[in-house]
C-alpha cells in the first residue's frame, strides 16, 4: 500500500478536525479526551492525532493527519511533519494574538514548508474581521520571508477546504 | 467521457431552456444532462422558457419540432452570441453564431458529446465577457507593452490582500487565488501563468496589473530572473513511499482523489 501524507495543524479550536472531517473518505479517528483547561473553550482536545483518508487507487491512499493545537504536544509535530506533502495551517482569528499563534507554527514546521508547501487558512472571521487584521498575518510572513496563501476559510464547509487543498496542490505542481 | 473531471469550485450553472422539443427529446436531453453533472463536466439549470434577452440562457436547445407554435427564434432572429443546440438539420448559419448540432433521432451518446463542447464554449463566452469590463485605457496600456511583457518573469513580493482578488464572477476570482499560489511557490512569466490556469492572457495580466500598482510583484526580466530565483531544494523530507508517475503523477491522483481533477 502506497501512503502520502498531508498535515493539518494549527491552534486549538481552529477547526483541525472539522476540516479532516469535511473531506475524509472515512469516519475521522479521533483521539480526543475531556479537557481539565477551561481556558480552552471545548470540552474535548486533541491529545494525539485525527486521522481521516482519501483513496487514491486500491493500493495507494492519501493521509490526512491533524496534529494536537496544544503547543506543550510540540514533540508530536515534528514526527508528524516527516514524510508530508504539505502543512495546512489553521489559525483561529478569534483568539487574543493570531499572529504570533501563526508565527508558533511556522517556526515550528519551516523545515517542511520550505521544501513543500502551505497554506495558512484563517477560521472563526465575523463581522469584526476587516482586511487590515488579516493583513496583519501577511506583515509576518513578509518579516520572516516566507510567501504563502492566505486565506479565510469555514472549514465546515466541504468546498473550502477542498479550496485549501486546491491551493495547496498548485504549489506542488509548480515545482516539479 | 472521461472520468475525474470535476467542474470548478464556485462555477456558476450553466443554464439552458428547450423549445420545439418533442417530450420524448426533452426527457432524453434532461437525462443526459443530469449525467454529465454527476459526471462533473458542468453544473446545469434548467430554466422553463427562453427569457427575454436580459436574462438570456447560456444555451438554447432547438428541438426537431418546428411545427408547433412555440416561437423559434430562426435566423435571422438567432441572437449571435446565443449558444444553440439544434436539434435536426441545422439552417445554414454565418460564423457568428455558435451552433452545436444532434441529428435525429436523438441518441445518448451523440448528445454527452456535443454537451462537452456546449460547456467549453459557454466558458469561453463568460471568460471573453470579461474583457468588456476592463477599463479601455488599461487595454490599450497592454497593448502597447505587448513585446516587452512575454519576456517579464513574475515575482511575488508578499501575498496580497484580499481585496485584490474580488472579480466580475466566482470563476475568474478563482482563478486569481490560484495564480497568486503560483507565484508564492515561484517566478514564472505570463505565459506560464495563462497556461498553467489555463486563462486568457488579458485576465493574468488584469491580476498582475492589480498586484503591480500596490507593490506586490516585481517583474523582471528572463535573464535576471533566471540568475536570481533560488534553485528549487531537494525535498528534506521526501513522500514517505515512491509514486508509481513519479510527483506529478500523484498530484494528479490526488485531484481525481479529491474530485479537483480539472483544475
Amino acid at each position: 500500500m502506497l501512503e502520502h501524507k498531508i498535515l493539518f495543524t494549527g491552534t486549538v479550536g481552529a477547526g483541525k478536525t472539522t476540516a479532516i472531517q469535511a473531506v475524509s473518505e472515512i469516519p475521522v479517528v479521533l483521539t480526543d479526551v475531556q479537557t481539565s483547561d477551561p481556558s480552552i473553550g471545548k470540552e474535548s482536545t486533541t491529545v494525539a492525532l485525527d486521522y481521516g483518508e482519501i483513496s487514491l487507487g486500491q493500493s495507494e491512499r492519501l493521509r490526512l493527519y491533524g496534529t494536537p493545537g496544544q503547543e506543550r504536544f510540540a514533540f508530536m509535530w515534528k514526527v508528524l511533519a516527516q514524510g508530508a506533502l504539505g502543512l495546512v495551517i489553521l489559525i483561529d482569528n478569534s483568539r487574543p494574538n493570531p499572529a504570533q499563534d501563526l508565527a508558533l507554527y511556522l517556526d515550528h514546521f519551516q523545515t517542511l514548508i520550505r521544501n513543500t508547501a502551505c497554506v495558512v487558512a484563517i477560521t472563526k472571521t465575523d463581522a469584526g474581521t476587516n482586511a487590515a487584521s488579516l493583513r496583519t498575518f501577511s506583515d509576518l510572513m513578509q518579516k520572516k520571508q516566507l510567501i504563502y496563501p492566505i486565506i479565510v476559510a469555514d472549514v465546515r464547509e466541504r468546498q473550502q477546504v477542498l479550496r485549501i487543498l486546491d491551493l495547496l496542490l498548485v504549489q506542488m505542481e509548480v515545482r516539479q | 467521457m472521461t472520468q475525474g473531471d470535476t467542474f470548478p469550485l464556485n462555477e456558476p450553472p450553466v443554464s439552458y431552456a428547450a423549445i420545439c422539443c418533442p417530450y420524448r427529446d426533452l426527457v432524453l436531453l434532461k437525462s443526459v444532462i443530469a449525467l454529465s453533472e454527476a459526471q462533473g463536466v458542468a453544473r446545469w439549470q434548467y430554466v422553463q422558457s427562453p427569457q427575454p434577452s436580459s436574462s438570456r440562457p447560456d444555451l438554447l436547445v432547438i428541438g426537431a419540432d418546428r411545427s408547433s407554435a412555440q416561437a423559434t427564434p430562426l435566423p435571422p432572429n438567432l441572437d449571435p452570441e446565443q449558444v444553440v443546440l439544434w436539434i435536426g438539420e441545422a439552417p445554414t448559419l454565418n460564423n457568428a453564431h455558435r451552433v452545436f448540432q444532434c441529428k435525429t433521432p436523438l441518441h445518448a451518446f451523440q448528445l454527452a458529446e456535443q454537451l462537452r463542447e456546449i460547456v467549453a464554449a459557454v466558458r469561453q463566452h463568460r471568460q471573453r465577457s470579461v474583457l468588456t469590463t476592463l477599463p479601455q485605457n488599461f487595454l490599450l496600456q497592454e497593448a502597447a507593452a505587448h513585446t516587452s511583457l512575454e519576456n517579464l518573469m513574475v515575482k511575488l513580493l508578499r501575498w496580497p490582500p484580499v481585496e485584490s482578488f474580488s472579480r466580475v464572477s466566482e470563476n475568474e476570482d478563482r482563478a486569481f487565488w490560484r495564480m497568486a499560489s503560483m507565484l508564492s511557490a515561484r517566478c514564472m512569466t505570463v505565459a506560464d501563468l495563462s497556461r498553467r490556469t489555463d486563462c486568457p492572457r488579458s485576465i493574468c495580466l488584469e491580476f498582475l496589473h492589480r498586484l503591480s500598482i500596490n507593490g506586490y510583484v516585481e517583474l523582471q526580466s528572463v535573464g535576471s530572473a533566471a540568475t536570481e530565483q533560488p534553485a528549487l531544494p531537494e525535498p528534506k523530507t521526501a513522500p514517505a513511499s515512491p509514486a508509481p508517475g513519479g510527483m506529478r503523477g500523484l498530484l494528479r491522483r490526488i485531484r481525481i482523489g479529491l474530485g479537483l481533477a480539472s483544475a
